[in-house]
C-alpha cells in the first residue's frame, strides 16, 4: 500500500430521499435542517471503500442502476455522499454524461468556453488550448454552429476534447466511449493509453469488457450499490461476464425433478462432482487436471451407459462423448447403483466458467434418460481468445523474398 | 464570500445569464430596456388619463418621472426574485453533471438582471432629467449604494426561496400574485403621503416602502437619505442576505438528491 493515494473512499454511502408527498417533503426538509437522516430513502451506494493510486486505472462494471454512475459522481464531487469520507488529491476532469452543462443555443466554441470555465480553466489557459481542443474534437465547421444541431456523437467528441485538454490528474469517464464512432473511440483509447503511460489516473465506467480489460489494471464490480468484487481487471471482468452468462442460462432452464424421475423407474444421474488431488472442488487453475465423477441409479440393475460433455457456460459445446464409444461402462457399487470416473489427462481450457454434464443412458447407449450438470471455473491470466488452447508454435516464415 | 478561483466562473456565468435571456431574439438586449419603458407608459397612461391621479401640487408629466425612479429598481427586484427562485431547478442539468458551487447560479442570475436594469435605469434617469423633471443626478453614486443594498436583499430572498423551490415547486406559482400584492403595497406608483392614515401600518411594516421613498428622495429632492431608520433598514437587508446564505449552504448539498 502506497502512502499517498490520489483518491481514497472510506465507507462511502449515498442515500436518496424518497419523499413524494408534500408532507414528507416538509419532514425531510426539517430532518435535513437538523442534520438528521431519519427520512425515507433509497440506498444508492453502501459502504464502499476504495483507494486509487496515482497512475492506476480502475474500471467500474455493473448492471444498469447498480450505482456505478453515482459512485463516479461522488468521486467527481457532483454528488455529496451521505456517509463516509472521500479524499481527492489532485485535479479531476470528469466526463459524466453527454454534454455536461452545454447550452443548445450556443455554438460548439462558446460551449467549450463554458465547459472549460466549469473545470476551473481561466481565459489565458483557455486561449492557449482552444485550437488543440477543436483539433481533437475534429468536428469541422460545426464548431461554430449551435450544438442543438449536433449529433450525440459530436457532443461527446466536444466533451472529451475539453475534459482531456487540461491533462487532469484524474480522468473520470462514464460510458462515453460507447457513443463515439469507431475512429473516435480509437482516438480516445489512444489518448487514454498515452495519458496512462505518462502517469495519469483513469476511472472508466463501461459496459464494454473489452475496453475495461484493455485500459484498466484494476476493476470494481458494483452490484446493488455495494462493491461485490474488487481486483485485477481481467479477473473482475471474467467473473462479471460469467455471472451474466450464468443468469442468461438459468432464465431458459428447467430443472427435472430428480425424486420423481427415480420413482418412475428410469436411469438417473444421482450425483456428479469434480475432483482434483482427492478434493471435490469447482475452481481450477489453468492447466490443472481433474476428474468428473458421479453415481447413476439403475432401476433394473442393468449396467447403464454414461455420456459426458463439457460446455461453455452459455451452452456452447466444447467436447462430449459417451462411454460406450470407448467401451467404458460404469462399475457397480451397490444394488441399483453404479459409479463412473472421467479423468481429464490434460486441461487446455482457458480461464472462464464451464459446465460439466453427465447423461445416464440405457445399456445400449440408445436413449438418454437423465442429465445432471455442475459448473466449474478455470482461473488464471491469459490473453488468449476462445475456449481452449490448441497446440501450436510460431516459426520463421517459409518463403524467402528478394527485396 | 466566494472562493477566489470561482470569480472567473462567476463572471462567465453572469455573461452567460445575460446572453441566455436574449440569445436568438431579434431585439436582443434592447428588450431589457424596452420592456420597462412599456410598463412605464402603460402605468402613466392609466393613472394620469383614466384614474386621473394628481400628485399634490405637481403637473401630470411629473408623474412619469416620479414613477420611473422607483419602477426600474422594482422591476429588477421582481424579475430577480421570480427568475432567481427557479434558477436551481432550471439548471438541474448542470447540477447533476458538473461539480460547481451552486450559489454561483443564484448570484449570476440576480447580478445579471440588476446589471441590465441598472444600465436601463441610468439611461432613463438621464432622459427624465432632460425632458421631464430635473433630477439630482450628481447623487447617482449614493443611489448606486442603495441599489447595491437592494441587490443584497434580493439575493438574500432568492437564497431563501430557491432551495424551497427545489422541494416545493408550488412556490413558482405562488410568487407572481405575492409579488403583485407587494408591488401595490409598496409606494412605486404612488407616494407614501397619498396613503390614507388608516392604511399607514401597511407601509410601516413593509421595509420596501421606506426603501423606495428613500431612493425617490435621493433623485427628486437631493436627500441622500442616510439616517437612523434607513440604517436599520440597511442592517435588515444585510441580515436577510446573511441568513439566506446560511440557509442555502445548509440545503445545497442535497439539491442533487431532489432534482
Amino acid at each position: 500500500m502506497q502512502a499517498n493515494p490520489v483518491i481514497e473512499l472510506k465507507n462511502i454511502g449515498k442515500r436518496y430521499p424518497l419523499a413524494t408527498t408534500p408532507f414528507e417533503r416538509v419532514r425531510t426538509l426539517y430532518a435535513l435542517m437538523r442534520n438528521r437522516d431519519d427520512f425515507a430513502s433509497f440506498r444508492a451506494l453502501h459502504d464502499i471503500s476504495l483507494s486509487i493510486q496515482r497512475g492506476e486505472s480502475l474500471g467500474v462494471v455493473g448492471e444498469n442502476g447498480a450505482g456505478k454512475s453515482t459512485l463516479l459522481k461522488v468521486i467527481a464531487g457532483v454528488v455529496k455522499p451521505s456517509s463516509g469520507r472521500l479524499h481527492v488529491n489532485g485535479k479531476i476532469g470528469a466526463l459524466l454524461e453527454l454534454g455536461a452543462g452545454f447550452h443548445p443555443e450556443y455554438t460548439g466554441r462558446e460551449n467549450i468556453y463554458l465547459a472549460a470555465a466549469l473545470m476551473g480553466i481561466d481565459r489565458e489557459q483557455f486561449d492557449s488550448k482552444i485550437d488543440e481542443i477543436i483539433a481533437f474534437a475534429d468536428i469541422g465547421e460545426h464548431i461554430d454552429q449551435p450544438i442543438k444541431h449536433y449529433s450525440s456523437g459530436m457532443v461527446v467528441r466536444l466533451g472529451f476534447a475539453v475534459a482531456t485538454s487540461m491533462r487532469p490528474d484524474v480522468l473520470i469517464t462514464d460510458e462515453v466511449l460507447a457513443v463515439g464512432d469507431e475512429s473516435f473511440q480509437k482516438k480516445c483509447i489512444r489518448w487514454m493509453e498515452s495519458y496512462l503511460s505518462e502517469g495519469g489516473t483513469l476511472l472508466l465506467c463501461s459496459h464494454s469488457m473489452f475496453h475495461i480489460q484493455k485500459l484498466c489494471q484494476k476493476a470494481i464490480w458494483i452490484q446493488d450499490g455495494e462493491a461485490r468484487f474488487y481486483g485485477e481487471a481481467i479477473e473482475v471482468t471474467r467473473q462479471y461476464m460469467a455471472f451474466h452468462e450464468d443468469r442468461g442460462r438459468q432464465a431458459g432452464q428447467h430443472y427435472s425433478d430428480r425424486a420423481k424421475a427415480e420413482a418412475a423407474g428410469i436411469y438417473t444421474v444421482r450425483d456428479l462432482w469434480l475432483e482434483s488431488g482427492g478434493e471435490r472442488i469447482t475452481v481450477f487453475r489453468m492447466g490443472e487436471v481433474f476428474s468428473g465423477q458421479g453415481l447413476i441409479y439403475s432401476p433394473d440393475d442393468c449396467v447403464p451407459t454414461v455420456a459426458i460433455g463439457i460446455l461453455r457456460i452459455d451452452g456452447t459445446p466444447i467436447y462430449g462423448l459417451s462411454g460406450d464409444m470407448e467401451n467404458y461402462f460404469p462399475n457397480r457399487l451397490a444394488s441399483n447403483l453404479y459409479g463412473f470416473r472421467f479423468d481429464l489427462l490434460e486441461n487446455l481450457l482457458l480461464p472462464g466458467r464451464y459446465i460439466f454434464r453427465a447423461h445416464a443412458m440405457d445399456t445400449e447407449g440408445m436413449r438418454v434418460f437423465d442429465t445432471l450438470e455442475t459448473t466449474f471455473d478455470v482461473v488464471g491470466d491469459s490473453r488468449e481468445l476462445g475456449f481452449c488452447q490448441l497446440k501450436h508454435q510460431w516459426m520463421p516464415s517459409g518463403p524467402t523474398v528478394d527485396l | 464570500m466566494i472562493d477566489r478561483k470561482y470569480y472567473w466562473l462567476l463572471s462567465t456565468f453572469i455573461i452567460r445569464e445575460i446572453r441566455n435571456r436574449y440569445i436568438s431574439s431579434m431585439g436582443g438586449l434592447l428588450w431589457a430596456f424596452l420592456n420597462p419603458i412599456m410598463h412605464l407608459l402603460i402605468y402613466a397612461f392609466v393613472f394620469t388619463y383614466i384614474f386621473k391621479v394628481r400628485l399634490p401640487g405637481m403637473e401630470s408629466t411629473y408623474f412619469l418621472g416620479f414613477v420611473a425612479i422607483a419602477l426600474w429598481p422594482w422591476l429588477a427586484f421582481q424579475e430577480a426574485v421570480q427568475l432567481g427562485t427557479v434558477a436551481i431547478k432550471g439548471n438541474s442539468d448542470l447540477i447533476k453533471k458538473a461539480a460547481l458551487p451552486y450559489d454561483i447560479l443564484i448570484y449570476s442570475r440576480v447580478v445579471a438582471i440588476f446589471f441590465v436594469h441598472t444600465i436601463g435605469y441610468a439611461l432613463v434617469l438621464i432622459i427624465i432629467n432632460l425632458f421631464v423633471v430635473p433630477l439630482h443626478l450628481w447623487l447617482f453614486p449614493v443611489l448606486f449604494l442603495w441599489l447595491v443594498l437592494q441587490l443584497l436583499l434580493t439575493a438574500g430572498l432568492v437564497l431563501l426561496l430557491s432551495p424551497l423551490h427545489v422541494l416545493f415547486p408550488d412556490i413558482e406559482h405562488v410568487l407572481p400574485p405575492v409579488l403583485m400584492a407587494l408591488f401595490y403595497a409598496t409606494p412605486v406608483l404612488y407616494s407614501a403621503e397619498m396613503v390614507p392614515a388608516k392604511f399607514g401600518v401597511m407601509l410601516s411594516i413593509n421595509p420596501l416602502a421606506l426603501y423606495f421613498e428613500t431612493i425617490r428622495g435621493v433623485m427628486l429632492s437631493g436627500i441622500p437619505g442616510i439616517k437612523g431608520a434607513t440604517l436599520i433598514m440597511a442592517a435588515c437587508f444585510v441580515a436577510i442576505f446573511v441568513i439566506g446564505r446560511w440557509f442555502f449552504s445548509r440545503l445545497s448539498p442535497y439539491f442533487e438528491d431532489f432534482l
